[in-house]
């Protein structure tokens, strides 16, 4: 059993795997006057690793660039939403890959980051792709109903982990 | 206006194409400030001819706004008026702080709650049965609850005030006897009339407003019902432009006016100061 952490060590290490986020795309909830996305799209821009943002006003997506070659926290998105006074309804982030495969029931490492894929099931992802992030802070209360209880299954681990589905 | 009339309004307003706008005129959102910013406003009162006191009379408030974190905004206020001296004079400074405890947001509909704890030292002398901050020392605390729909944001207040002038101390019998505590109410609907399609945050914004307000004193039971419509434009979603109006429905207190007109400007900064990144 003394080995487990060892073990657990060396799964993550083997399920490392380089990739570089550059976007993401972001639903806000409770919006719906331009103060409010001007605060938004305002707290956003303030945050290090980001580079742009743009919103479309309309349907309240915001589109967020990062910087090249900056580690980026996805908790830090979020915060900055909740610190304008509004919520996030939805986080879809896109990235360059090579080659990964996406374990099934498993954590994987993703630059800085650990994940966990709810549908992942030996995918490979290659080239530029988007997946959504499904934690409670990255959707409305409505939304995580669908998710609450397999992520539930998946908690424990005392490190941050993202759920996401692609 | 007939009462009938107002309701027959008020029951279009969720069927006018607009959408909901909770930045109202009269009384306060549940919503808070976005962290770390900054606001100020400086909103006129102006009685055209009020027969209390025989001439017009006008009331300057000015407000410092800060948002000190995603939950808690705080205001400090100062309230200047001819409606005690002949001369516009300072009648007031206040604090108003509000908490955001509970927020449910969901796509284009959000529900919220908020307390709040207003108070104020007057300079004013004690002049009629109106339990109002801005004229009178005291302390007011209250919840707020907004819910925003799609069409439009309604929102609802209660709140209990609490006048802590001297002449409540003192063995001195007035006549009449002076209110000291009250129970003030507010409804208020508003929703955002152009532009029908947001296209950029550069837009004119034209909200329009209905709110309700009122108030009844714990001891004497004096009351009055006040109908405040109001139209709001924002310039570059960061410079507000209020007009406003405040008539009595229904009241039986004495009052320094049973109406006025309201005419203030806001300009929000955001991002003021830098937050911790965790």
């Amino acid at each position: 059993m003394k080995r487990l952490p060892t073990l657990i060590c060396l799964c993550w290490f083997a399920l490392q795997a380089s990739a570089q986020f550059t976007s993401a795309s972001l639903e806000a909830s409770g919006v719906t006057c331009s103060l409010c996305s001007k605060a938004i799209q305002k707290t956003l821009e303030k945050i290090p690793f980001v580079r742009q943002v743009t919103v479309d006003v309309k349907t309240q997506v915001y589109h967020v660039n990062f910087k090249g070659n900056s580690v980026v926290h996805f908790d830090e998105i979020q915060k900055a939403v909740e610190d304008a006074g509004f919520s996030v309804a939805s986080l879809k982030v896109t990235g360059n890959f090579d080659k990964l495969q996406l374990p099934k029931n498993e954590n994987i490492r993703i630059g800085d980051q650990t994940f966990h894929f709810l549908n992942g099931n030996g995918q490979i992802l290659d080239g530029e792709k988007t997946f959504t992030l499904v934690d409670k802070i990255f959707l409305t209360p409505k939304a995580f109903k669908k998710y609450s209880e397999s992520i539930r299954q998946n908690a424990g681990s005392n490190i941050r982990v993202y759920h996401a589905i692609i | 206006m007939p009462l009938q009339k107002l309701l027959l309004i008020i029951a279009t307003l969720p069927g006018l194409p607009c959408f909901s706008q909770e930045l109202f005129i009269h009384s306060e959102p549940a919503s808070t400030m976005p962290a770390r910013s900054l606001g100020a406003n400086v909103t006129g009162y102006i009685i055209p001819y009020d027969p209390v006191f025989a001439r017009s009379a006008q009331r300057y408030t000015g407000q410092f706004m800060i948002g000190l974190g995603k939950r808690f905004s705080v205001k400090l206020g100062a309230a200047f008026s001819n409606m005690h001296t002949s001369n516009v004079e300072k009648e007031s400074f206040s604090f108003f702080g509000k908490y955001r405890f509970l927020s449910k947001d969901e796509l284009h509909k959000h529900f919220r709650l908020a307390a709040f704890l207003h108070a104020a030292y007057a300079y004013a002398p004690f002049h009629s049965e109106e339990v109002d901050l801005r004229d009178k020392t005291g302390v007011s605390a209250g919840v707020i609850a907004t819910r925003l729909l799609n069409k439009v944001a309604l929102s609802g207040s209660a709140s209990i005030t609490q006048l802590l002038d001297s002449s409540r101390f003192n063995e001195t019998a007035y006549t009449p006897p002076r209110s000291y505590q009250a129970m003030s109410y507010s409804f208020s609907a508003g929703c955002l009339l152009f532009p029908q399609v947001y296209r950029d945050l550069n837009q004119l914004n034209v909200n329009v407003y209905m709110e309700f307000l009122a108030q009844q004193t714990l001891t004497e039971h004096k009351y009055y019902v006040d109908f405040a419509p109001g139209l709001q434009f924002i310039i570059k979603s960061s410079l507000k432009l209020n007009l406003g109006y405040r008539i009595e429905l229904s009241g039986d207190m004495s009052r320094l006016s049973r109406y006025e007109w309201l005419f203030g400007i806001e300009k929000n900064f955001l991002n003021v100061w830098k937050g911790k990144s965790r």
